[in-house]
């Protein structure tokens, strides 16, 4: 296993500054620089790929793309627009996009539908991703752009939940579903408030470190009704 | 409570935005900008500094996109639990992501069209009108031909350019395709080409039957000059074969089966080195690759 550091630093500042310095480093070259970054930034936009498109394939190709782009376009990146990574996954969504578009525009041979298929091997039911999985719908690049962004965002919540430990999961499950509050929270764990506290300051700045520059979206409303493919990983 | 210096006031806004009782991104605009907009320590402090109107925003931005990718898209007034996307086991990308990535981007650096330059629209001649001087007459004429003349060798200077980046890409195009055969064989190997400095600045790949050497460290050798490629065991160099090069790449795509004497696989130290185009390889590894053993 190649070695990897553990995700963006949770100090801003430090990260913006560890941003420009190793994008100045890629303009000009630097392939260890580079790799830097890839393993840096390569698993979570991976995984948000992954969950968006349903494909392995696909989303390794969408990897591909969103660093070869930064190989060429790193002089592009400004720090002070933002951060690298929410820079490497706006890249990601939108060839992810034009992937899920492409992809439409070619003729689908026909195959039984990852539902049936699931149902088949048995899968599907019962576990952890049940609910989500079978209430959205396919990603279908005929929706407008808010909705496939919705999409992206939803996936790339899931990735980065899932590289929390489960008791940063816990608390935040907590606080968002149950609208606990810290102390409240401790109680139901049976753990000191300052437990809960550093637990919930690492989950959030994790997910800021993800979230943090993304842009507002509309409301939701009006999707579209559930095509019925379920949003499973292939 | 006095005006907070600028770290009592990021903590006091991480404090905020831990509590999550106010995740929702209205509340925490309202606690961090005052409810009823009074003036208190901390907003004060916001807002007259931009590091923290950027922090805040920052955490309201967090909190509104878990709000929007919680949304249920089919029923807008019921959110969904965070808890239905919290149950994903961890992904990583494919190990051999990474080689394709580099050796894409190694390739990439040249493409077809970044060394071509669109050669300037050629000036219209001035024509003069006629009657000032016989020989006068013939100068709009002579324009014209030195005007083709010149647009003539700008055509053939890019027609050159043209060829020559066609079999740079044809050339690219063939070492993509022996490097996406070689990751494709489960038993593929990549080791690093490094300077004598010791940075990495190439890869040396290999299959069960291709082998691809790529680096961007090499420039062009002279006429009389070629890079050697060879492999050291037990002090003894064998060669294996020779640099190319499109554009600013230098590759060396190779079959195992074209020389079965040697492998890969036994150890040693691949090397390249400059040296005459007639001559043995004997001199110094500019570049070399541990084969381990």
């Amino acid at each position: 296993m190649r070695d990897r550091q553990p995700g963006p630093s949770h100090n801003d500042d430090d990260l913006g500054r560890g941003d420009q310095e190793l994008l100045e480093r890629v303009a000009r070259g630097d392939e260890a620089a580079f790799m830097t970054v890839y393993d840096r930034y390569a698993d979570p936009l991976f995984g948000t790929a992954l969950r968006f498109l349903r494909d392995r394939e696909t989303a390794a190709e969408v990897v591909q793309e969103t660093f070869l782009a930064l190989w060429r376009r790193a002089r592009q990146f400004d720090a002070e627009a933002g951060s690298l990574g929410g820079w490497l996954l706006g890249i990601g969504r939108n060839q992810a996009i034009d992937r899920l578009r492409s992809e439409a525009r070619r003729p689908q041979p026909l195959r039984p539908s990852a539902a049936a298929q699931a149902n088949e091997n048995g899968r599907g039911a019962g576990d952890g991703l049940e609910w989500a999985n079978t209430r959205l719908a396919a990603p279908s690049a005929d929706e407008p752009p808010e909705w496939l962004d919705r999409r992206w965002l939803r996936a790339l919540l899931r990735t980065t939940l899932s590289e929390m430990q489960p008791d940063e999961r816990e608390v935040l499950v907590l606080a968002y579903d149950h609208g606990l509050s810290q102390s409240e929270i401790a109680e139901r764990l049976g753990v000191p408030i300052g437990t809960v506290k550093s637990r919930t300051r690492r989950a959030l700045l994790r997910l800021r470190a993800r979230l943090g520059d993304v842009p507002d979206l509309r409301p939701a409303t009006s999707f579209p009704a559930a095509s019925g493919a379920p949003e499973v990983v292939r | 409570m006095s005006r907070p210096t600028h770290a009592e006031a990021r903590a006091l806004l991480a404090d905020l935005a831990l509590d999550p009782a106010i995740i929702d991104p209205a509340a925490l605009d309202r606690v961090a900008y005052g409810e009823s907009r009074t003036e208190t320590p901390l907003v004060e402090h916001i807002a007259s500094c931009a590091e923290c109107t950027l922090d805040l925003e920052a955490w309201r931005r967090t909190h509104a996109a878990v709000r929007a990718a919680l949304a249920d898209p089919h029923d807008p007034e019921h959110a969904m639990s965070l808890a239905n996307l919290a149950a994903d086991e961890p992904t990583t990308a494919p190990a051999e992501l990474r080689s394709v990535v580099l050796n894409r981007a190694r390739i990439g650096i040249m493409e077809p069209s970044a060394g071509i330059e669109v050669a300037g629209e050629p000036a219209r001649p001035q024509l003069r009108r006629p009657g000032i001087s016989p020989l006068r007459r013939f100068l709009p004429l002579a324009a014209v031909l030195a005007v083709i003349l010149a647009a003539g060798g700008i055509l053939l200077d890019q027609g050159a350019r043209l060829e020559q980046a066609r079999a740079d890409a044809a050339a690219l195009e063939a070492v993509t395709a022996t490097l996406d055969r070689v990751l494709a064989d489960p038993a593929h190997r990549i080791v690093d080409l490094r300077t004598v400095d010791g940075s990495v600045t190439g890869s040396l790949s290999w299959s069960s039957q291709d082998i691809a050497v790529l680096t961007t460290a090499l420039d062009r050798p002279s006429a009389d000059r070629v890079y050697r490629c060879w492999i050291e065991r037990d002090g003894t160099r064998s060669p294996v074969g020779t640099m190319s090069f499109a554009g600013g790449t230098a590759f060396w795509m190779g079959s195992l089966d074209e020389w079965a004497t040697t492998t890969f696989d036994a150890g040693g130290t691949f090397g390249i080195s400059l040296e005459p185009v007639s001559g043995p390889a004997g001199n110094p590894a500019i570049l070399a690759a541990d084969l381990g053993g």
